[in-house]
């Protein structure tokens, strides 16, 4: 990672070989094994799952709601709630700079 | 072992060493003739601000020139030291091998107790904060959801893992709770409350491992004796021991409520024991969570998905049920001092096969225990054995 880009991504990652697609930083495609990526959008997403996690580690905020959204090509991603009332079913994007914890920023999952 | 305790009086040596002579004198094994130990251990660095556990403990119990090192593999370090252990016997590199668990988490405060245990869950979920009673928490919902199951499913495993907590000496918590007061306790992680989260622990536990001389005639040779502490003069064979990992980010599961870790140790488990889930008489499942006994009672195949709640709240799971689950109280009661926990395990399946077990034995000849790392990164599954 290169000075100046947020800790976490609001994208997704496609592999130019065979077409894998995923959110979370890898060396190589898990599928294939290519090293040839290009960046895609992750797009608008359903949430699958929340939670309110009310005992949080120190520099995060308390309460902190998370939730899991499955985004097109079933790309998943767990990532803090926007607003606590987003609820299972709700379409959600990965949007905007939230600081996520003490000296970490990047996006949070809203209401799409 | 050790009696676990929220608070020990005794510094993390300590627990170690007086856990590993209990178990050599039920041996009756002398320290001197250990070929290996090893020592389960996660975090003595920040938690007690020590490394080197595995060489003090060798030195201080005299077990001069035995191999010896520490293994650590999160919440499953203890299994994955025993696993060690089995693979040292079995190689014929070792006669004897002494496994020893330990951990003692409370001179960290909360803060640092719960950074240490959050920072082994993957790079991009710690940017979120996400701890383990979150991704419990997830699964839970999950669970409930897709199930169409009352919070009562998740408070009954605690109610019943409490109960049988009241009947372990060496249980951290020997109270018996409702599954009404489980669900009026403060929430921790929607829907779980924290009745559903295991405790932070002091403790140690520890169990010896002993050749039979016939591992050459057993094929892949996960055949020997193994006796541990306490009581009783009975051999128990350890039929089998393999663990697995899964994925370390939980998104990038299929589907949330798959362990596939626990899965695939529970197949080749079951395949290198030549037993199937019916043998099965007694079994320790890691329940940090209590939506985790029911979705490890799923994914090793004992009920079906979504079928283990009902049988949890039917009493299936119960002392006197058809699969007794966690007769020592499990994590949620016995306690949860990290490595520690999968020898503990092992420990009580051991009283439970001798019959040594006073006032929670269960009637068995076959245990199984499963040992899980994180939510879910890598699992051990182990089953054990006496005699008819």
């Amino acid at each position: 990672m290169t000075d100046g880009e947020p800790a976490v991504s609001a994208g997704a990652t496609a592999c130019e070989e065979c077409g894998e697609t995923w959110a979370y930083d890898r060396a190589r495609c898990r599928v294939c094994g290519s090293e040839s990526f290009r960046a895609v959008a992750l797009g608008t997403g359903e949430l699958v799952a929340t939670t309110v996690s009310r005992v949080t580690p120190p520099g995060v905020r308390e309460p902190n709601p998370l939730g899991v959204a499955r985004f097109a090509n079933g790309v998943q991603v767990t990532a803090q709630l926007a607003d606590e009332d987003l609820t299972v079913g709700n379409r959600v994007v990965l949007a905007r700079d939230y600081e996520l914890r003490h000296g970490t920023r990047g996006p949070r999952l809203e209401s799409g | 072992m050790t009696r676990f305790r929220g608070d020990a009086d005794a510094t993390i040596h300590t627990l170690l060493e007086t856990a590993a002579r209990r178990a050599l004198g039920d041996a009756s094994v002398a320290a001197g003739d250990l070929d290996a130990v090893h020592v389960a251990n996660m975090a003595a660095e920040a938690f007690d601000g020590v490394s080197g556990l595995h060489n003090a403990l060798t030195a201080s119990i005299g077990a001069h020139g035995a191999q010896a090192d520490r293994v650590e593999n999160t919440s499953a370090s203890g299994a994955s030291a025993f696993q060690r252990g089995v693979q040292a016997v079995a190689s014929g590199a070792a006669d004897s091998a002494l496994v020893v668990g330990g951990e003692r988490m409370s001179d960290a405060s909360t803060e640092t107790a719960t950074g240490v245990i959050g920072s082994i869950v993957h790079p991009r979920e710690h940017a979120y904060g996400v701890t383990l009673p979150s991704f419990g928490g997830l699964a839970a919902d999950t669970y409930l959801r897709r199930h169409d199951a009352p919070y009562e499913a998740l408070a009954s495993v605690a109610a019943k893992n409490h109960a049988n907590g009241a009947r372990n000496e060496y249980a951290q918590f020997q109270s018996e709770i409702s599954v009404a007061e489980a669900a009026d306790s403060p929430r921790v992680a929607d829907p779980l409350r924290l009745y559903d989260c295991c405790p932070t622990t002091d403790g140690a536990a520890a169990v010896l491992i002993e050749s039979t001389g016939e591992a050459e005639s057993q094929g892949a040779g996960e055949d020997e004796s193994e006796n541990e502490s306490e009581g009783g003069d009975s051999a128990v064979t350890v039929r089998a021991c393999e663990s697995a990992v899964g994925t370390h980010a939980v998104a990038e599961r299929d589907d949330l409520l798959h362990m596939e870790s626990v899965a695939s140790a529970g197949e080749a488990a079951f395949a290198a024991a030549d037993r199937d889930r019916d043998d099965v008489d007694v079994a320790c499942i890691h329940d940090a969570f209590t939506v985790l006994e029911l979705l490890e009672l799923e994914e090793l195949g004992f009920y079906g998905a979504g079928e283990a709640w009902q049988a949890t709240i039917d009493g299936e799971t119960a002392l006197d049920g058809a699969l007794p689950v966690n007769p020592g109280g499990g994590l949620k009661a016995r306690g949860h001092p990290l490595g520690a926990t999968g020898v503990s395990q092992l420990v009580e399946l051991v009283w439970q096969l001798r019959g040594d077990a006073d006032g929670r034995q269960v009637d068995c000849e076959t245990g199984l225990a499963v040992n899980v790392a994180g939510f879910g990164n890598n699992a051990i599954c182990t089953i054990l054995e006496v005699s008819a």
